[in-house]
């Protein structure tokens, strides 16, 4: 599940994964996966003001944080981003962060549409 | 994988509290679910000062502390706790969650103090592992610190009378005095003795005298304040310390316990019924400018002589004041 892939063929939610993590618990899944919604959409605003103000720590603790949510629910594509997101941030690598985190925004997008198809939130 | 089964401590199945300090959200939730479904009881805090506030105000022996959080990090706050637990004198078991793996990040941690790590994302159970171990650590924790409360209870207590050993009340006297200064309070002292008391070994044995003596530090104990501390000083001789007592009221209570003593009857073996009484002599801190143990006992030990020398059954109050006021005796 951690194993290195471009992002492309990398899932967006790994359903048995997520279970497995929630006890298999529906009602408690969906619960957080509203509580990484909210989380997203608070920190997303707080990346993009870091950036204009080229604060990388910021960018790098916040992408940090949401890598974590990320992998906890096994969102893999976002998890990735985060996380080049993340070594962007630490190497201040201004190219790569604008970039990514338009990336980031459109993957988000994705993976919400998927969920809302497939019925998981 | 749902694990309903409730984590038991080693005595009964209690909730053990786990300080849970994380400041991302849905890790939070997910971890502090699992511990509830273990039969944790999950107290979450979403940075290191929060975190810090939480475990000076509560007792909470299980801590997971993530590796980053803003402010203060996982490793600062690992080393405020084991200082905290130095104070305390407790320990407190910390598990590390950190997201890295690189070997300098987590011997950075164990040099923190942390006791053992779990890298995100982690499995359930593999938290649940790691809880029980800590689980192991804290339960022989507390059985040490039983044990070392036990032993400091049997170090400081005379076994036969069961009051303070002579070297703990004149340790509890220094304390009470200073306190008493810094609060400009009085402290009165009380010090008597069995009369005849070597008669009634040599009259009935020892075992009599050993229960005369239990009987009468029973006797006094009851007689005494909740916060009065009463220590053997000698083979018969105990020392009572009276926290915020001046001359009179030393005088009121040393009236009231030799009384007591005077009606007791003890019973022995062959029926023989024994009456004891008392000898005493007391002081109170408040008579001197510069108290100290010393003074106030050799005090004590001037009046007892002088209530000996008066008839004995009766504790006699020095320094006496100008007034003609005699000791106080059992009339």
């Amino acid at each position: 599940m951690t194993k290195k892939q471009p992002s492309d063929s990398l899932p967006l939610f790994d359903l048995e994964s997520a279970r497995e993590r929630t006890g298999g618990d529906e009602d408690f899944l969906k619960e957080l996966l509203s509580l990484y919604e909210e989380e997203f959409k608070a920190k997303l605003p707080e990346l993009k003001t870091a950036w204009q103000a080229r604060n990388f720590k910021e960018i790098k603790e916040l992408s940090h944080s949401l890598k974590g949510a990320s992998a906890n629910l096994s969102l893999l594509s976002l998890q990735k981003i985060c996380w080049e997101l993340e070594q962007a941030g630490q190497q201040k690598d201004e190219k790569k962060i604008e970039v990514l985190l338009p990336q980031l925004e459109k993957e988000f997008e994705k993976v919400w549409h998927y969920l809302q198809q497939e019925k998981f939130l | 994988m749902k694990d309903n089964i409730k984590l038991l401590s080693t005595t009964s199945p209690k909730k053990w509290p786990v300080l849970v300090a994380e400041d991302e959200p849905v890790s939070q939730r997910m971890v502090a679910k699992n511990l509830q479904d273990w039969g944790f009881d999950p107290i979450v805090a979403a940075d290191g000062e929060k975190a810090l506030k939480v475990l000076l105000r509560k007792n909470i022996p299980l801590v997971l502390l993530d590796w980053m959080m803003p402010g203060l990090s996982g490793p600062e706050l690992a080393q405020h706790i084991r200082e905290m637990d130095q104070k305390k004198k407790k320990y407190t078991y910390i598990i590390l969650v950190t997201a890295r793996d690189k070997i300098q990040d987590i011997s950075a941690g164990f040099a923190a103090g942390v006791d053992d790590y779990i890298t995100k994302p982690f499995h359930p159970l593999e938290l649940k592992a790691r809880l029980q171990a800590g689980l192991r650590i804290i339960s022989l924790e507390r059985q040490l610190l039983n044990y070392q409360k036990k032993l400091e209870k049997l170090a400081t207590t005379d076994s036969l009378l069961r009051v303070k050993t002579r070297r703990q009340i004149l340790a509890e006297l220094n304390a009470e005095l200073a306190r008493a200064e810094r609060e400009h309070q009085n402290v009165g002292l009380i010090l008597v003795d069995i009369d005849h008391f070597k008669k009634i070994n040599d009259s009935y044995g020892h075992p009599a005298g050993d229960k005369v003596l239990k009987k009468v530090a029973n006797l006094l104990k009851k007689n005494i304040r909740r916060y009065d501390r009463i220590g053997r000083y000698g083979g018969d001789e105990l020392i009572i310390i009276l926290p915020n007592c001046g001359l009179a009221e030393v005088a009121r209570i040393g009236q009231r316990l030799c009384q007591a003593i005077a009606r007791l009857k003890i019973q022995l073996e062959n029926n023989i019924v024994l009456q004891v009484t008392l000898s005493g002599g007391a002081t109170s801190s408040e008579a001197f400018t510069r108290a100290s143990p010393q003074i106030l006992i050799n005090t004590c030990d001037k009046a007892l002589y002088e209530a000996k020398a008066k008839g004995r059954n009766q504790i006699i109050i020095f320094p006496q004041s100008q007034k003609p006021r005699a000791g106080v005796s059992n009339d």
